[in-house]
């Protein structure tokens, strides 16, 4: 095989996933074994720990990776991995893993930056154009930033408090609502009327892009406490959250000149926020873009996508690379 | 036992403030209350004190932050019970790590027996803030509390 094939791995929160991805851009394979389904996080079943069942699953979910696309593991040429963010234990499974498969076989490794590669993902079907804005939204993070090139990342502004993705998990759980809460948010607001359910407006910080889904994610259960019914709050809930994107977006938008905005990671799935950010991007000529159908969530595609980049760069990551549950300042 | 009046979350954060200033060496302090109570705002405040990070991130998905100083942010409420011998308990243990705990419920009768316990109530911009002592180092920090700051 003469492609460069890339094998990215991803274990920092709750999906195991592998992908192969060639340096001409076809994925021949991609798997996520989600832990969700295992431990209902939110719903009750007894969980474990992310990290045992990492390990438990990182080498059949390569292997299946790896069946998908019928490649062998002697045609991979490039390992990538997740260096961060992410729960220490979970991480490590990942980047031991790659570590050991990428020595044996004497392959390069890169170490990728988990948020940065969630805008990546929308990379896997257009070509970069830096400097590109990204949103990325997701359970464990709600970060604006510029990507000025392959490497070279600019954080513009992220949540103070709760993630997006965890507001929509709470305020789901408070209105009766099951796990993950995003999607049962957005079924539920279809039949509800935002405009009976009164929520703070969050407006922008002094001279800052951060966001803030705390107060919403109380304010939300206190209307729930004076009886408005579930649906109005989920309706008004979600356009809250709507227009604080926006608004931080629109904002960098006109700071950075970008015509063009990726929305990504789990809370991009929201067919609402997608389509209401699409039409105020529209009426201001500027266009969205989201990851292929599938990839808004956690996976290993995109950290494939963001470890071929980065390594088309020059990035070489050494072997004594650690695991960084928490990056400050963002390295890509 | 004290207890504490809050306006906003303001003065939420600035009682995490004062209480990280009030403690010396190691502790746990358990924080309870239902969601939106101000659990992450006062942790917050108490790790902005620590670490000068103004808004360190809610450990709700990531379940534990380590922070500079043997400092250590846990937050047990995606799990239905949990099971402490999956983090590095010889770490957050440790008689000098400061260990910050939310929904401690989750893994009820694990916990040291010396601890502070925080427990926030209250609604709309009002909360008050129940804070009981187990043990010496606990009870100090109590009477150091600085409060109103």
């Amino acid at each position: 095989m003469n492609d460069l094939l890339c094998l990215g791995i991803e274990t920092s929160c709750d999906e195991t996933a592998a992908a192969v991805l060639g340096r001409d851009g076809r994925l021949l394979g991609s798997v996520v074994a989600s832990q969700i389904d295992l431990h209902e996080a939110f719903g009750g079943v007894v969980p474990e720990v992310a990290a045992r069942r990492h390990l438990e699953r990182i080498g059949p979910v390569v292997r299946e990776a790896l069946a998908q696309g019928g490649i062998r593991s002697e045609d991979i040429g490039l390992v990538a991995v997740t260096r961060g963010p992410g729960l220490a234990g979970a991480l490590m499974v990942g980047l031991s893993w790659a570590k050991a498969f990428a020595f044996a076989r004497g392959l390069p490794l890169v170490g990728v930056n988990h948020v940065v590669a969630h805008a990546h993902a929308a990379y896997l079907h257009t070509a970069p154009r830096y400097p590109d804005l990204a949103l990325v939204a997701s359970g464990g993070h709600t970060d604006l930033f510029l990507l000025e090139g392959p490497r070279e990342v600019r954080v513009l502004g992220r949540s103070r408090d709760d993630a997006a993705g965890e507001a929509f998990d709470k305020v789901a759980r408070s209105l009766g609502l099951g796990y993950p809460g995003g999607p049962a948010i957005e079924r539920l607001a279809q039949q509800g009327d935002p405009g009976r359910a009164p929520l703070p407006r969050v407006g922008l910080f002094r001279d800052s892009l951060d966001f803030s889904f705390s107060g919403l994610k109380t304010a939300a259960q206190t209307l729930r406490r004076q009886g408005l019914v579930p649906q109005d709050i989920a309706a008004a809930f979600q356009a809250a959250v709507f227009d604080q994107l926006w608004e931080r977006s629109a904002l960098a938008l006109r700071q950075t000149g970008c015509r063009r905005l990726i929305f990504a990671g789990g809370v991009s799935a929201n067919g609402y926020l997608r389509e209401r950010l699409g039409d105020a991007l529209r009426r201001q000529g500027l266009a969205l873009l989201v990851p292929p159908m599938g990839h808004s969530t956690d996976n290993a595609a995109m950290i494939a996508r963001l470890g071929l980049t980065m390594y088309e760069a020059g990035e070489r990551s050494p072997w004594d690379m650690g695991a960084e549950p928490v990056i400050h300042p963002f390295k890509p | 036992m004290r207890r504490i009046e809050l306006e906003g979350p303001d003065e939420t954060r600035a009682l995490g403030q004062a209480l990280a200033r009030a403690v010396k060496g190691g502790l746990c302090i358990l924080l309870r209350g239902e969601l939106g109570a101000g659990k992450t705002t006062l942790c917050q405040g108490f790790i902005e004190d620590r670490t000068a990070i103004a808004y360190a991130p809610s450990p709700t998905f990531t379940l534990l932050q380590a922070y500079p100083g043997g400092l250590y942010h846990l937050d047990l409420y995606r799990l239905a019970h949990a099971d402490l011998r999956e983090f590095d308990m010889e770490e957050i243990f440790a008689p000098d790590a400061l260990l910050l705990v939310e929904w401690p419920e989750r893994a009820e009768g694990e916990w040291p027996p010396e601890r502070l316990e925080i427990r926030l109530t209250g609604e709309g911009n009002y909360r008050v803030a129940e804070l009981a002592a187990e043990g010496p180092a606990a009870e100090q920090a109590l009477e150091r509390l600085g409060w109103p700051a």
